[in-house]
């Protein structure tokens, strides 16, 4: 059945949700009715738009894809097949109010993600910020559109985003690894589930699906903030950032290389403070461009625990637990392709290092 | 030339800085609109203005501060009726008076050394030791001629005019809309309603505020609530975004006015300070 209908202009039809009500609702001569493909409803803006900053990387003219089905909603960026990070919003989390068309498994779409942004803090980001802004959010694929409704103490804003072809190129309808499990960890038992609904939809998965073919060799459950610590010291002027994991010591390395010197972190694997789960198989060391790695010093800030992956291509899966300031939990995944090198000389170099202390 | 040399030579300014915070605050305003203003001395006010020559998007602004509300001790003379005017880089004047706020004290002359005029800010200091920082921005003098050309626009009465809301909550969306598009469409009409638009191939946002005042008019009739009386006019956001630099003097009465097609003005009353902005409309 269709979904709640829109009149002229703005959403009044939108929030009545249910299908019987959008019959009834759609007769006036002079008003169109149209239909949208899901509709949501939020009172405050801060959470989600907190959780959805973390994946701007680039200063305008961002790009993100939006698959939204049932179980809720997911925004993703993806820099040609180097890098790519998914915003999960499984709609009991976020909205309080979610209606998704019948007619549909899923849509995709297509946005300017900066457009987006800025749309989404139209009344600005600033603490001082006295009131909840509330936004309710519909998609109607017939006009090509994204419309935004934002509401502060009431000023009313309406954003209508026109939306671009998915431009889908590879498309995987199941995401699994290759022993047939989920692709989402568990990292939160009730907040896998979701993502696992939410990934087996038919998305975007290019880069995931590729990380899933390769085997996967080491895997970390660590702290978000120690983690973010040991980011944070790095020296972000390098153009890569190397992580080392292993089975023997150091077990966890962070480092960077510049004219000015090096800079390592190092945790042992049997720091518990740390690490919830520490699984390595093998000694890799793979570089990873510092520009992709800076969203997930932003999606860090926010996180409680991360998972991190590495496979047998070398490339790193980071999956976050996202706690904002409401207790809203949601899910970031991100995946990362190593910068090819020398990744086995690297392992050699390390292994000869005497050690400062033993 | 002669006249000129004779006009500079019988020109004298001097005063002390009371309220610095507020006249700190007007220059830190001004540097957000034009890199060079002139700066206009009566015996009654200090006017800044920029006449739009040679700004971007042709913004006009006149302001007024009252003297005995910012000066003491305040002297100007001239040949032209004790009328002086000169250009000065605004932001130098606002980094001279940085300490101001906290100083003992701070006085402003006029002065020349070696044929070129200076605006000389000295602010007194007592702590950690008594001390004095003297700080010179050369000015270019404007003859009696060249302020006389200065003449603030003639509008006819507004089309509609429209109290703002809270400045402070307009530039928010307005840095936003700046973002999207380089154009904004303003409509207000006489039943309270404003709203600023942008539309352009990727996005349409309109924001509007709703139950706004409109102010009596001296020597009008009061104002009559009319939902048909509409104007619709579209500047660049550049100049908005100048024009709401003024937020951080925190004034309460801001009306826009909307005289179509010519011109958006906007009248600013703030304690003793007069604003008056004009934007260019875009066609």
């Amino acid at each position: 059945a269709p979904l709640p209908c829109e009149r002229s202009g703005a959403m009044d039809g939108a929030s009545s949700g249910a299908a019987t009500s959008a019959t009834a609702t759609g007769t006036a001569g002079d008003q169109q009715v149209v239909q949208f493909q899901f509709y949501c409803k939020l009172a405050n803006t801060k959470p989600l738009a907190t959780v959805l900053g973390t994946l701007m990387y680039k200063p305008k003219d961002q790009q993100a894809v939006i698959v939204a089905h049932k179980q809720g909603i997911c925004f993703l960026v993806e820099e040609s097949k180097k890098f790519q990070c998914r915003v999960y919003l499984p709609q009991a989390e976020n909205f309080q109010q979610y209606e998704f068309s019948d007619e549909v498994q899923s849509v995709e779409l297509r946005i300017n993600f900066s457009i987006f942004m800025e749309c989404l803090n139209i009344f600005g980001t600033g603490v001082g910020q006295q009131h909840a802004t509330a936004m309710q959010m519909a998609y109607n694929s017939a006009q090509s559109r994204l419309i935004l409704m934002l509401e502060d103490a009431g000023v009313i804003t309406e954003a209508l985003i026109h939306t671009l072809d998915s431009g889908l190129t590879m498309r995987d309808l199941h995401v699994t690894s290759p022993d047939g499990a989920p692709a989402a960890p568990a990292l939160a038992p009730a907040l896998a589930a979701a993502a696992d609904a939410l990934s087996s939809a038919p998305l975007q998965d290019s880069m995931s699906a590729i990380f899933n073919r390769h085997p996967t060799v080491n895997e970390v459950i660590m702290q978000a903030q120690l983690l973010r610590e040991a980011l944070s010291e790095m020296d972000w002027s390098d153009t890569h950032v190397r992580l080392l994991l292993s089975p023997d010591k150091p077990y966890f390395r962070l480092s960077t290389e510049s004219v000015a010197g090096s800079i390592e972190m190092e945790y042992p694997k049997d720091a518990t403070e740390v690490f919830d789960k520490f699984e390595c198989k093998q000694t890799q060391t793979n570089r990873y461009s510092v520009q992709f790695m800076k969203p997930a010093l932003k999606i860090l800030a926010v996180s409680a625990k991360t998972m991190m992956r590495t496979n047998t291509r070398g490339m790193l899966m980071m999956q976050f637990l996202v706690m904002t300031e409401e207790h809203k939990s949601n899910f970031v995944d991100f995946v990362v392709m190593p910068e090819e090198g020398d990744e086995q000389s690297d392992d050699q170099g390390g292994a000869n290092d005497t050690p400062l202390f033993d | 030339n002669q006249s000129q040399a004779c006009e500079a030579a019988r020109m004298r300014f001097h005063c002390k800085l009371q309220n610095a915070d507020l006249f700190t605050q007007m220059c830190s305003t001004f540097e957000k609109i034009a890199k060079v203003i002139v700066v206009h001395l009566t015996p009654q006010s200090v006017r800044f203005i920029v006449t739009g020559a040679g700004v971007q998007d042709n913004i006009q602004v006149f302001s007024q501060m009252n003297v005995p509300a910012f000066f003491s001790e305040y002297t100007v003379e001239s040949l032209n009726q004790n009328e002086v005017a000169f250009e000065i880089q605004i932001s130098l004047l606002e980094r001279a008076l940085k300490q101001a706020t906290t100083a003992m004290a701070t006085g402003m002359k006029l002065m020349k050394r070696n044929g070129t005029p200076y605006l000389s800010v000295g602010t007194e200091f007592m702590n950690p030791c008594h001390q004095t920082v003297i700080q010179d921005i050369q000015v270019t003098l404007l003859t009696a001629g060249q302020l006389a050309s200065i003449q603030e626009p003639s509008v006819r009465d507004p089309d509609v005019y429209v109290v703002m809301p809270p400045l402070r909550q307009v530039r928010a969306v307005i840095e936003r809309m700046k973002n999207m598009s380089e154009t904004i469409t303003i409509t207000a009409n006489m039943a309270g309603e404003l709203s600023f638009k942008l539309d352009t191939s990727q996005v349409t946002v309109t924001t509007t505020y709703k139950d706004l005042d409109h102010p009596n008019i001296e020597g009008h009739p009061p104002p009559q609530l009319d939902k048909e009386k509409r104007a619709e006019v579209k500047v660049s956001a550049k100049s908005m975004t100048k024009f709401l630099g003024c937020s951080q003097l925190q004034m309460n009465n801001v009306i826009l006015c909307i005289m179509v097609p010519k011109v958006v003005v906007v009248h600013a009353v703030f304690e003793e300070v007069f604003l008056t902005y004009y934007l260019p409309v875009m066609t």
